[in-house]
């Protein structure tokens, strides 16, 4: 889409979403909100693009529809009913990423032509933010369970499932947290600062990553030459400063877009180079990721863990708790076993710091443990190592293992 | 929301880095840069045979004849091995031609290589063809942008006066691109590229999506065997020679007792495009290189009794330019419609039978332009 088209698209969303949630009232503000939500996601995601994107559209809004009964019907239910609700976006998450798609081929003829063509094809790609929706949905049903907010509306639900600035990549916003934008009262957002968000994501979004990617595993590595050895840690280093561009500097026009609209959505990176370990390193790098594992994954099962394990042994529950989690942040990232890898090197560095900080309390004691993490000595060396660490583990989740292979037979 | 930047100073840095970036290329002198021959030695076999190209301008040191420069449509269009052989008859030694090609077209990108080969390599003619804004396909004809290749090739501190007289947008396109070409050339810098293995080239590449063999092989030439299809690469080939066929005498030269044969649209070349075409004459100019202009076939111009051309080149590019070409009812004469899509694998691109029919039909007009008077 040329780029005047994509600048004036946006600012009428972002007009008309303002002129939605401040001039109309009750159903047809939720109403016509979801609405809108649904032409920004076609502009962006289906406009122009190959036809399978529209085609998935259809499918998007049923599967969106089949969701909110769930939640409707199970989501405040007792015993098992609100793990139904909770379980149907994510089991449509995995149904689609997971089930090739000879599965499906049969029953669409044009399917088996381009399964005859491309047999690796898969039909995840085409729903664009079904993981990050999964997120949201799932949560919700948690928020209704816990008394956090009432049971939502169809067009209320729909506008906060397809809704278009934090579609793609997050951050991943709470419902409660989402209808601050729609209060009587909602929180000022400084009309500059959102704009410099914007601005600021695109230069790193564009500008940054582009410059750095030249200059990553595929930019540098995987160019079929023969490489000195020092291209691999130049190419790790790089590739996690592009990370950061890419992944932070796209959340960054999410937020500013989502902020100008009119809706608050949470932080998802805080100085993440600046982490002294792979735990601190996570509650500053997809913080949003990482707060709905927390809540999510790791206190019900630590919990549950902590009770089978007993009392003597509750670290080492926390310890597994921390790797079930990280394999399962490996394995949302993509498929493939480079990603559970990826997952399982960071339940390693996380589990590893666990029993470290464990060990240290018991050597030090309380006052010697402040003061060594007090000591500006060792938190530069706890960042290095920490920025080394991610650094190397980036590698896993870049890198099929086939170029893998690829690149450490080019390396001399 | 929080804000871009936690302090004054946190937007002050990130400003300074900006800068900094921004300015590389025009900070960067040559003695800051590598060696040109390190861009070629450095690109992906994917992007094109420049690790061959590198072995060509940079490791060969012998006079070249015959170059064929340009983008694809020249490098599936000429059998330059057999070239190569008739030159060599006709001159009685070996001769020495050869195909310096890439993908996508643009006249910048065929500047860029060709004074890298004219700076060291003697060429006596040079035979390029690179009209990129393809005669059916409307929609490019405007297109100004920089080719893909640009942000190697170029260098500001290389070639930052090919900027000079350029629209703004073009000059800030070439700088942009010189600026992520950045990079590599300060990793270049650090330690020199190791030197490029034409044996290790990725042959499944070539194999996998043209059907054809290793260009370094075939003296940088390439063959497609391709079936034709408009949208996407067919493999289903099937060999094919015309019968009621052309005849080598159909091939013409561009002059006053041929001129009806063609014609010229009027279409403008795109500035920057243009700006750069100009400066290739002017090099080969400079060299003493012949430059022949080669009218390669197109599907859509069948039935047509002229080659037809954007330009007369000539004019345009201020140029002592010879044009050769084949009129297009003579080149597909008493084929059928599906005949002729037997000779190209896309609409402008000719597969292995029409690289095969096309080439022995071409080369006496250019063994003639071989020998003809050079005017500087």
């Amino acid at each position: 889409m040329p780029v005047r088209f994509l600048i004036a698209g946006l600012v009428i969303y972002i007009l008309a979403s303002r002129f939605v949630l401040r001039r109309i009232k009750g159903v047809w503000r939720e109403a016509t909100f979801a609405l809108l939500n649904m032409a920004g996601y076609y502009g962006l995601f289906v406009h122009g693009r190959d036809g399978r994107y529209g085609a998935v559209l259809t499918v998007y809004v049923p599967l969106i529809c089949v969701q909110y009964a769930a939640l409707r019907l199970f989501a405040d239910g007792k015993g098992w009913k609100p793990l139904l609700a909770f379980f149907t976006p994510i089991l449509a998450l995995a149904f689609v990423r997971y089930v090739p798609a000879s599965f499906y081929a049969g029953f669409k003829g044009s399917m088996r032509a381009t399964l005859l063509k491309d047999p690796g094809f898969s039909i995840a790609p085409y729903f664009v933010g079904l993981s990050y929706l999964a997120f949201r949905a799932s949560h919700l049903v948690l928020e209704v369970r816990n008394g956090v907010v009432a049971k939502p509306g169809f067009w209320s639900y729909l506008g906060f499932c397809m809704f278009a600035p934090t579609m793609a990549v997050g951050p991943i916003n709470s419902f409660s947290n989402f209808r601050r934008g729609f209060d009587v009262a909602p929180p000022g957002i400084p009309i500059g600062r959102a704009m410099l968000r914007v601005l600021v994501g695109a230069v790193k979004f564009l500008f940054l990553g582009s410059f750095l990617n030249q200059i990553t595993y595929s930019g540098l590595l995987l160019d079929d030459h023969l490489h000195h050895w020092i291209d691999l840690p130049v190419a790790a280093v790089c590739y996690y400063l592009y990370l950061y561009c890419n992944f932070s500097g796209f959340c960054d026009m999410a937020v500013g877009v989502a902020g100008l609209a009119g809706i608050p959505v949470p932080e998802n990176f805080q100085e993440p180079f600046a982490a002294r370990n792979v735990k601190d390193f996570w509650n500053r790098w997809h913080i949003t990721l990482s707060q709905y594992m927390r809540d999510v994954v790791f206190s019900p099962l630590s919990k549950v863990l902590a009770r089978q394990f007993g009392p003597a042994n509750v670290n080492h529950a926390v310890a597994l708790t921390i790797a079930v989690v990280f394999l399962l942040v490996g394995v949302w990232h993509g498929v493939g076993w480079n990603y559970a890898a990826f997952g399982g090197a960071h339940a390693l560095g996380m589990v590893v710091n666990h029993y470290y900080a464990v060990g240290l309390k018991r050597w030090l004691g309380w006052e010697g443990f402040k003061a060594y993490n007090a000591n500006r000595l060792i938190h530069a060396a706890a960042v290095a190592v920490t920025f080394s660490y991610v650094a190397a583990s980036l590698f896993l989740f870049a890198n099929t293992f086939s170029e893998m292979r690829t690149i450490f037979s080019v390396l001399r | 929301m929080s804000p871009a930047f936690s302090s004054p100073k946190q937007a002050g840095e990130f400003a300074l880095l900006l800068l900094a970036i921004l300015l590389l290329p025009a900070l960067a002198s040559t003695a800051w840069l590598p060696p040109r021959e390190q861009i070629y030695s450095s690109v992906p076999w994917m992007r094109g045979p420049y690790p061959y190209l590198h072995q060509q301008i940079f490791e060969e040191k012998a006079d070249i004849d015959i170059a064929f420069a340009g983008s694809s449509f020249i490098w599936f269009g000429i059998d330059t091995p057999y070239v190569q052989q008739e030159l060599s008859v006709k001159l009685g030694r070996q001769a020495v031609v050869r195909s310096i090609n890439w993908p996508f077209p643009g006249f910048d990108a065929l500047y860029f290589i060709a004074q890298d080969l004219l700076q060291n390599r003697k060429v006596r003619m040079l035979v390029i063809y690179d009209d990129y804004l393809g005669r059916d396909t409307p929609e490019y004809r405007e297109q100004d942008a920089p080719h893909s290749m640009s942000p190697r090739l170029f260098r500001f501190a290389d070639n930052s006066e090919v900027l000079a007289g350029m629209p703004i947008q073009s000059k800030a396109a070439y700088y942009f691109g010189a600026v992520l070409g950045m990079p590599r050339n300060l990793l270049s810098l650090c330690r020199t590229n190791l030197e490029a293995d034409l044996s290790s080239a990725n042959r499944a590449y070539w194999e996998n999506t043209y059907n054809a063999s290793d260009p370094a092989k075939r003296l940088g030439s390439m063959y497609a065997r391709l079936g034709f299809d408009a949208d996407r690469y067919n493999p289903k080939f099937t060999e094919y020679t015309p019968h009621a066929a052309a005849q080598s005498s159909d091939a013409c030269v561009f002059s006053p007792a041929t001129k009806a044969l063609f014609r010229f649209q009027g279409h403008p070349t795109p500035v920057s495009q243009l700006q750069f075409a100009r400066k290739i004459t002017k090099l080969a100019k400079k060299h003493g290189t012949k430059v022949v202009w080669l009218h390669l076939p197109v599907i859509g111009e069948m039935g047509s009794s002229v080659i037809e051309e954007r330009e007369f080149w000539p004019d345009a590019l201020h140029a002592d330019l010879m044009m050769a070409g084949i009129p297009p009812a003579r080149f597909f004469q008493g084929m059928t419609a599906e005949d002729a899509r037997k000779l190209f694998f896309i609409s402008n691109h000719l597969n292995q039978n029409g690289q095969k029919y096309f080439t022995p039909l071409i080369t006496p007009t250019l063994l003639e332009l071989y020998d003809a008077p050079f005017k500087p």
